[in-house]
């Protein structure tokens, strides 16, 4: 009795399942104003500089759509219905896919910023200053450990014989100004 | 026995099966993109550093590669849905690598 009812259950919940396959509610026009919708949004995320590609489909199927949809006679079954809706929710698609990576992309380069420099992974910079601020104060310091210093021009003249291995990098902009 | 729920059985079971059956043999094809979006989605799932980080987008992932897997009578319909599989599971997988960067970003400002 009760496994019959289950399997009743089943078959049921199969079949309704099944017929999920023929259905396609949503028309063209309200699929062109999600699209439209969906672009609005990159746009304000200024997700055309992070995702050119994503951006540039979404407008071009967008536009493609409107195009369809400015074509479509009173027959219910003329395909530029079909098409217009397919091409609307593609740019829809691609208009939230580059959202999203611009989100990704952006807050990636903040928490890079952030991060302290990979090629100095050695203790003495962060031992005596904040690490963030001045990132080229670290250059006069290294060879004079005691608090006041016997040259006392650390911008203009940061003698080339002084300098140790660890920061050949930030050397030259330091000069340079 | 009871007989009403027997009857009941038999149309269920029997709705069932002529609706599979309509699916099956109107010639409908299944895109060959259908697989490897389908392969990207649980790659996704699997990674336990992004799985749960954008459940929403996983979600509508979720259902557009099942759609996708379904064959259609139009091919032209197959290759639309395998479009927008493909898009939904690169943003679930976009978002939830903006959210692993927002949490490290946290973890970086401090308390």
């Amino acid at each position: 009795m009760k496994t019959h009812r289950a399997v009743l259950r089943l078959s049921a919940i199969a079949g309704l399942a099944l017929c999920g396959c023929a259905t396609t509610p949503k028309t063209a026009t309200e699929a062109i104003r999600n699209a439209s919708n969906a672009v609005i949004n990159a746009e304000d995320a200024r997700a055309a500089d992070y995702a050119a590609a994503e951006m540039r489909s979404a407008h071009e199927k967008l536009n493609a759509a409107r195009a369809l949809a400015a074509q479509i006679t009173t027959d219910p079954n003329d395909p530029n219905r079909t098409k217009a809706r397919w091409l609307a929710e593609e740019a829809a698609a691609d208009a939230e896919l580059a959202d999203a990576k611009a989100r990704k992309v952006r807050t990636q380069s903040v928490v890079r910023s952030l991060q302290p420099a990979p090629s100095a992974p050695i203790m003495p910079p962060a031992a005596d200053l904040p690490v963030a601020p001045p990132p080229s104060v670290d250059l006069p310091v290294p060879d004079a450990p005691a608090p006041a210093p016997e040259v006392p021009a650390p911008e203009s003249a940061p003698v080339p014989a002084a300098p140790t291995p660890d920061a050949p990098a930030a050397a030259p902009p330091a000069t340079g100004v | 026995m009871n007989r009403p729920i027997r009857s009941l059985l038999r149309v269920g079971v029997l709705l069932s099966l002529t609706t599979l059956a309509s699916c099956l043999f109107h010639g409908s094809v299944k895109d060959p993109g259908a697989d490897k979006v389908s392969a990207e989605l649980s790659q996704l799932q699997a990674d336990p550093q992004l799985a749960s980080r954008a459940p929403v987008a996983l979600k509508e992932a979720q259902d557009a590669v099942a759609a996708a897997q379904v064959a259609q009578k139009d091919p032209a319909e197959s290759a639309h849905l395998v479009y927008l599989a493909d898009r939904k599971v690169q943003t679930a997988r976009a978002l939830a690598e903006a959210r692993v960067a927002e949490d490290q970003l946290k973890a970086l400002q401090g308390p």
